[in-house]
């Protein structure tokens, strides 16, 4: 590895260890992931016979590679997991799938710190050509990591990522003067599985879930979405209106016909709802809205609540109901309902 | 809006006269809340094709069997005993508020789309046969009987109720109302010199059976859907009822000398009073209705009218008729405007009409005779005259019941006479109506 190499390196590794600090708190997992990113070619892909010594290996993995660089909305594995998992693909390459070693001018620390920050750019907002060019920058000196969007964005197709470490390939090989590595693993496996890994991680998977993920979709397996734990339930707001001894539902509570009530026992939420909050708002025909609040599991509206109602009218009655339980979640439903008077009546 | 088939209706003798009248559902004591008012409209064109072809101008004229409702004093002028009938067609425009919005802000849902109102027709048609009458000389009387079919109307129609306001809306609307009024009335007239007069007693049968339903659209900007659970309201008005009316007019003769070049003039006046019957009704909610019986009053008329006959074969009439609708008001708009504070509100113009026409006989096979008028008929339809500051209930009812203006009427026809046998045809067209009838006279002479 060069000095300069070097230097790019320790400087995003030092930079994007001072921003995570401040991004960390929240992290997002990505919001979809295209099973097409997982290239089933580069499992088979054939590669040159060459063995080269990697340049520079030893001084790379002895950086700090627990940092993960810039503020972003999807944390990325501390580096040094993500170079053993790299580690333990060439050997995989090598004494299963029996490859040969073939030649790279990118060794395999460059190849997982530039990887890794152009996938965390491209989740974070970037798109591909900026991407790129903000991690040739960053090999070129610079020390602005920052992500592009607070927001996650899927993981790019899989000829983006190839195409970068193409990229990476020629600037090792132009830019920085590196000489050749040695590998089992040829390009396309190494970016192809690479951005694998980094997917299952960033997708709640640990190094072991990772890796273990990795190796049974070397070994055939079709890609899994990732182990991010299923949502809890939701909090959800229902509730009907009835009228009459039979309970009939309804959304047009007759005035003349009886009291309606307002019943929210459908709503449902882990641990069980624990508040009620109604909020009713009457359109009068006087123009003056009327709004009230109540709380239980359900409300009764008597005639307090529905007396005025011009005669044959049909009145706008929105109905709002908050909802929560224990632990403080809530939800809430706003329905457009009616109070209805025929004739003169009693 | 539907149109629940088409209404039928059929009119009969009469005055000439348009009549609005109004159909309302009525208001609670307990809550002083008005309802719905479904404007009924009918008309009481003279019987006859003559005279429905010069105009309805016939008071003056009066000197077929028609006359027996017309002007009972010109059945003087028939000679020999007479039967007369009359088959008409008629349609009739009667506009119902069907829906739309009248205030507030629109909501762009469902069919709350546009600020306006719309109104519905349920034409009222009928074919059928209207009047059949019969004269019998003796001396110097003349004793006639006769059916007439008054009114005969039957109407159907759904309306969607109009949005008001920011979440109000008049609940959705079915109604269906037959309303028939049939007359059979015995008619004499006498004559001292040049002076008849004549009068008819008639007795009316009214029928009414009205259904007017109220349902809530479960939601509450769409469509309402009618079922039979969405049912919240309803009116119903019913009457079997027999009462009496009478007409009694004169007939004098200006001129008559056959040797003049015009050899006739004549003037007629009439009085007619209408029947009244009573009705059974009752509305509101249909779990807890309210009975609501009234009267219902058919106005009463008079008018009078002048003939002129030039060398015998050109006869010009005209006529004037002063047709009391405000007897409307102080029974049956009174009695359903109740107590909420707003009927005096509801008004209506006694109406004065205008008639003119003119006959020609062409002298040749048949004597086959062309006629035409025009008639002014005002407005004469209740309406509703809202505050300054209108409240929902004035907005609906001005919406109900709405100026509708005057209207021209132009008649045309034509009859040829063989033998004992008279027949003539003549149409009645205006804006709104339309209307045709056949006619037939037989002459019980020896030729």
């Amino acid at each position: 590895m060069t000095p300069m190499l070097r230097l790019a390196l320790v400087a995003t590794l030092i930079f994007g260890a001072g921003c995570n600090s401040s991004s960390s708190d929240s992290p997002t997992a990505p919001t979809a992931v295209n099973n097409d990113t997982v290239s089933p070619i580069a499992a088979t892909s054939s590669t040159s016979s060459t063995t080269t010594a990697p340049a520079g290996i030893r001084s790379a993995v002895s950086l700090p590679f627990d940092a993960v660089s810039g503020p972003t909305a999807v944390t990325f594995p501390p580096r040094d997991q993500a170079l053993r998992f790299r580690q333990d693909l060439e050997v995989y390459y090598r004494d299963v799938f029996r490859r040969g070693a073939s030649q790279s001018f990118v060794d395999i620390e460059g190849t997982i710190v530039w990887t890794q920050e152009y996938l965390r750019y491209r989740v974070n907002g970037c798109g591909h050509t900026d991407a790129v060019a903000r991690v040739m920058a960053q090999i070129d000196g610079s020390t602005n990591t920052a992500a592009c969007s607070s927001q996650s964005t899927p993981f790019p197709p899989r000829n983006e990522p190839f195409a970068f470490r193409q990229s990476l390939e020629a600037k090792y090989r132009d830019g920085l003067g590196s000489g050749v590595s040695s590998t089992f693993v040829d390009q396309e496996g190494d970016i192809v599985w690479t951005t694998e890994y980094l997917r299952y991680r960033t997708t709640g998977c640990s190094h072991d879930e990772a890796n273990a993920k990795v190796r049974e979709q070397l070994g055939g397996a079709a890609a899994s979405a990732g182990c991010a734990p299923p949502p809890p339930d939701p909090v959800v707001a229902s509730f009907i209106m009835t009228q009459g001894n039979g309970g009939t539902v309804t959304n047009v509570c007759n005035v003349n016909s009886g009291n309606c009530v307002l019943d929210g026992s459908q709503s449902s939420g882990p641990g069980g709802i624990t508040s009620y909050q109604w909020t009713t708002r009457r359109f009068r025909a006087n123009g003056v809205n009327e709004n009230r609040t109540f709380s239980g599991r359900t409300v009764t509206l008597g005639p307090d609540c529905t007396s005025g109602v011009n005669a044959n009218t049909q009145e706008r009655f929105d109905v709002t109901l908050t909802v929560r339980n224990g632990a403080g979640a809530s939800d809430t439903l706003l329905r457009t309902l009616s109070l209805a008077r025929a004739g003169c009546g009693t | 809006m539907r149109n629940l088939g088409a209404g039928r209706r059929r009119s009969c003798a009469g005055t000439a006269a348009f009549v609005a009248l109004l159909v309302t559902l009525t208001v609670s004591p307990a809550s002083g809340q008005a309802s719905l008012q479904v404007p009924m409209q009918f008309d009481f064109l003279n019987p006859g094709a003559r005279s429905l072809a010069v105009g309805s101008a016939f008071i003056g004229l009066a000197d077929d069997a028609t006359s027996a409702f017309t002007n009972p004093a010109g059945l003087i002028l028939l000679t020999a005993p007479e039967l007369s009938f009359d088959v008409r067609a008629s349609e009739m425009e009667s506009l119902f508020l069907s829906g739309g919005r009248l205030s507030g802000p629109v909501s762009n849902l469902g069919i709350d789309r546009s600020l306006g109102v719309t109104y519905g027709d349920s034409p009222a048609t009928h074919t059928g046969l209207s009047y059949l009458s019969f004269v019998y000389p003796w001396k110097n009387f003349r004793i006639a009987g006769y059916r007439h079919e008054f009114v005969r109307l039957e109407q159907s129609f759904e309306a969607d109720g109009v949005f008001q306001g920011e979440g109000s809306r008049e609940l959705a609307l079915r109604a269906r109302r037959d309303m028939s009024i049939t007359a059979y009335g015995a008619a004499t007239a006498y004559r001292y010199k040049k002076l008849s007069v004549g009068a008819t007693f008639a007795l009316y049968q009214s029928k009414l059976d009205a259904e007017f339903d109220r349902f809530f659209s479960p939601d509450l900007f769409e469509r309402a859907t009618f079922a039979p659970d969405t049912r919240i309201g309803r009116a119903v008005q019913t009457a079997d009822e027999l009462s009496l009316g009478f007409n009694i007019g004169g007939l004098y003769a200006v001129r008559d000398d056959p040797q003049k070049r015009v050899d006739l003039i004549q003037v007629g006046a009439v009085y007619r009073k209408g029947a009244d019957f009573e009705f059974e009704a009752f509305e509101g909610d249909i779990n807890a209705p309210v009975t609501r019986d009234n009267t219902f009053s058919v106005p009463d008329a008079a008018g009078a009218g002048v003939a002129v006959r030039i060398a015998r074969t050109a006869t010009l009439t005209g006529e004037i008729t002063r047709v009391n609708y405000k007897s409307l008001l102080d029974g049956y708009v009174r009695a359903q405007a109740g107590n909420l504070g707003k009927f005096e509100n509801f008004t209506v113009d006694n109406g004065t009409e205008l008639h003119a026409g003119a006959e020609y006989i062409l002298n040749i096979t048949a004597s086959p005779k062309l006629r035409i008028g025009v008639w002014h008929d005002p407005d004469h339809a209740v309406r509703y005259e809202a505050p300054a500051d209108p409240d929902f209930f004035d907005q609906r009812f001005a919406a109900y019941l709405p100026a509708r203006g005057a209207v021209t009427h132009f008649t045309f026809g034509g009859g040829v006479s063989i033998r004992q046998l008279e027949i003539n045809a003549g149409f009645d067209l205006s804006s709104r109506t339309r209307v045709f009838s056949v006619s037939s006279i037989i002459r019980f002479i020896k030729l």
